[in-house]
């Protein structure tokens, strides 16, 4: 690489260039916060199960002179409300959307809202729900993620908008998070790479209709705030969510920008795009298009064909695409409810027992005014207890 | 990040910060140097915003030319950054080792100044603006590495950028477009800075030296020269433009910096520019002709301390810092003899 002609001036070094896909493997994002499928749904038994364990801890702890507790141990432990993983997911996706609303409600960027978002599912990669409940968690991750993203609320202007908190109640899971999340705060979410791509398809599409673009790219950022409710954050890297979210907003301008950014003349993008439809309809993810006249001498150092590029890319899409969609997490208010008694029991035990000392008290009452005389009150407690808690009155979700 | 407080000896105060204090420490089982930085937690708002800022952006920056960041410890009341362990800062780095002026010797100087870019390059890369350049927050070790610390002060940033906080920056080390009151600055802030820096290490001092905002404008321009509307269109629309500055016409800088090579003069004169936008990049200023035998030889910047000091084990020493900085705990071989090649140099 050294010039030929001594007299002229050597060109300027290039310098190494650093693309964007190399910084972002050097993220903490990259680095410590993507997943598999697998390793996620993992991390989440995990997790589970060190839920179990420490409320299993309590329920050892417990006094066994209680009469709480022998209620407890009576009615069986296998009848214990315990949060199955499925219902951790659940609830924790109930929080990130009431975290949302808080966001909106503070008039926090969308830079803020997302990042708490994503605090929130970290913290429970390593946390049960069994241990920390979800709704006290949300609010220090809102707290903490408009520090770090530049947005400082005060703590006590935070706490006072927010009932039946202190700044104390809030602070004191400051720390935890912050360890949780390995102290890696910064997180990358996908609207600045859907404004890159804003202006990148006017860049190569210089005869977009720019009120459809505009049109599109709102639309691609409302699916962008849908997706902080799946996985896709530890699935896929920010440019390839907005580029799915895109997508979905509008398929064919996506495709045609892919094209031409990968090269594909005219007429291969027509038959390409044929291709894509196909997929589609045959909801083909594995459907691999073999392009037969890749020429091996061009492929150096197995590079991809632009025909290969632009498939290998439209799957990626589809899938991210199809994992936003398939979110089904968000549960009912009286699920949440359900779930979120179930978690206060978890975290204290005694209070269950409590519960049941109560009802075998009621049934006990009602059979005695039944049967005047006779009563077993610990069977029917055991049945009541089998049932799904009920909309219980104590239980407040934000 | 299991690491717990006891696992660090204490020793002495390294310096004390704005929002920290920093000492020297020990790990005790591994004998490891690292630097502890105490951070009070007696704010009632929880961690404090430097603390927060500093850590997210540390965790994500890991360069050769950058402070590692190993562990965060959390007791009580405080919360301590265990950062390697440099030596020195630039400043006591000159007094120690400067010639009698308190300059550097330019092979020397051109190694730092090599090493400076290559860190605010990384910064930038990484849309971080370091924000408050100066030689007390560039630190040295004994091989002669320089990475940039003290990120107290520094942000991310993405676009716009036209929402920072005007009051950063040490005085000295302050460009002109943010003393005259700009909010919209961005990766050229840092580079006038550097250029402030490159000039001190030729001359032994610094290079504007002002004792309130006005005073440091009055400063620059005494030797820049005072912009007006034709120098720099769009200045007398900054906020602190005042029509009745005094004016003075530029210095020639190679007078005032008499040591200065040509090269390093060149450099000098494109990272002092006046108007933002006419400030060269860090990466720019890496493909400098003046860099040449780093960037297109491929020397190292840190031959010129091997040579000194008849390249003791610093080759080995700088394979393993590359691997250690992978790790989370320092293996760091200890006991190097304190170099002193600054007089060495002179001939």
């Amino acid at each position: 690489m050294v010039s030929p002609k001594e007299e002229t001036p050597l060109p300027p070094a290039k310098p190494k260039k650093v693309t964007n896909d190399d910084l972002y493997r050097r993220s903490t994002q990259y680095r410590y916060w993507s997943f598999t499928v697998s390793k996620l749904a993992d991390l989440r038994v995990l997790a589970n199960k060190k839920g179990l364990k420490s409320t299993h801890e309590k329920l050892d702890n417990l006094d066994p002179a209680l009469e709480e507790t022998k209620a407890v141990t009576s009615n069986g432990l296998d009848k214990f409300p315990f949060v199955t993983p499925t219902e951790e997911l659940q609830i924790i996706t109930y929080y990130a959307r009431k975290c949302q609303d808080l966001a909106n409600f503070f008039r926090l960027p969308s830079q803020v809202r997302s990042t708490a978002i994503v605090y929130l599912y970290k913290f429970y990669l390593t946390h049960s729900v069994m241990a920390y409940h979800p709704q006290h968690i949300m609010y220090t991750c809102l707290f903490l993620a408009a520090k770090v993203e530049n947005s400082f609320i005060g703590i006590s202007n935070f706490s006072n908008a927010i009932p039946r908190t202190t700044p104390d109640s809030i602070l004191q899971y400051e720390y935890l998070i912050l360890q949780s999340l390995r102290f890696s705060l910064r997180c990358h979410h996908p609207f600045m790479p859907l404004y890159g791509f804003y202006l990148d398809i006017q860049d190569l599409l210089p005869k977009v209709d720019l009120k459809r673009l505009t049109r599109s790219c709102d639309k691609a950022r409302e699916h962008i705030s849908e997706s902080l409710f799946t996985d896709v954050f530890f699935l896929f890297t920010p440019p390839q969510i907005a580029l799915s979210c895109l997508w979905k907003s509008d398929d064919i301008l996506v495709e045609r920008y892919l094209a031409k950014t990968m090269g594909l003349k005219k007429r291969q993008i027509k038959g390409e795009l044929a291709v894509v439809k196909e997929v589609e309809k045959g909801n083909g993810v594995s459907s691999e298009s073999a392009s037969p006249d890749a020429d091996p001498a061009e492929n150096e150092s197995n590079l991809l064909t632009p025909q290969q590029k632009f498939d290998k890319l439209m799957i990626t899409i589809k899938k991210c695409a199809h994992a936003i969609e398939k979110n089904t997490c968000s549960p009912s208010v009286d699920e949440a409810r359900r779930i979120s008694s179930k978690i206060r029991y978890c975290l204290d035990p005694i209070r269950y027992g409590r519960r049941l000392v109560k009802q075998q008290k009621e049934t006990a009452t009602v059979v005695v005014q039944a049967n005047s005389e006779q009563s077993r009150p610990s069977k029917s407690g055991a049945r009541m207890a089998d049932a799904p808690e009920g909309p219980s009155k104590r239980v407040k979700t934000e | 990040m299991s690491a717990s407080s006891s696992q660090f000896q204490q020793l002495e105060k390294l310096g004390e910060g704005t929002y920290a204090t920093v000492y020297k420490g020990r790990n005790r089982q591994l004998g490891t140097l690292v630097a502890l930085k105490e951070i009070n937690l007696d704010s009632e708002e929880g961690t404090p915003s430097t603390a927060i800022r500093e850590i997210s952006i540390m965790k994500e920056l890991r360069h050769e030319n950058i402070v590692t960041l190993y562990d965060v410890i959390h007791t009580e009341n405080k919360l301590t950054l265990v950062f390697e362990h440099m030596d020195k800062d630039l400043k006591k780095y000159m007094d120690a080792y400067g010639n009698r002026n308190g300059s550097l010797p330019a092979p020397v100087v051109k190694s730092f100044m090599f090493q400076l870019l290559k860190g605010i390059a990384f910064c930038h890369d990484n849309r971080v603006l370091h924000r408050d350049l100066k030689p007390q927050n560039l630190l040295i070790n004994n091989k002669g590495q320089l990475k940039l610390g003290d990120f107290g002060l520094a942000r991310a940033f993405g676009i716009p950028v036209n929402t920072f906080s005007n009051e950063v920056v040490t005085l000295w080390y302050r460009a002109p477009d943010v003393l005259l009151g700009s909010r919209n600055y961005t990766t050229s802030i840092d580079m006038w800075s550097a250029g402030c820096i490159l000039a001190e290490m030729f001359s032994g001092k610094p290079l504007f030296t002002g004792s309130s905002n006005e005073d440091q404008l009055k400063k620059i321009f005494r030797i820049m020269g005072t912009p007006n509307e034709r120098t720099w269109p769009g200045v007398s629309s900054y906020p602190n433009y005042k029509p009745d500055f005094s004016v003075f016409i530029p210095q020639d800088l190679r007078i005032l910096i008499p040591s200065i090579e040509p090269g390093a003069l060149d450099l000098v004169q494109r990272l002092l520019q006046m108007r933002p936008e006419m400030r060269i990049s860090a990466r720019q200023a890496l493909n400098h002709e003046w860099l040449e035998e780093y960037t297109r030889e491929g020397k190292s910047p840190l031959a010129v301390f091997q040579q000194m000091h008849n390249g003791e084990q610093l080759q080995q020493q700088s394979q393993q810092q590359q691997q250690q900085q992978q790790q989370q705990i320092p293996m760091q071989t200890q006991n190097q003899p304190n170099l002193q090649y600054g007089y060495q140099m002179q001939n």
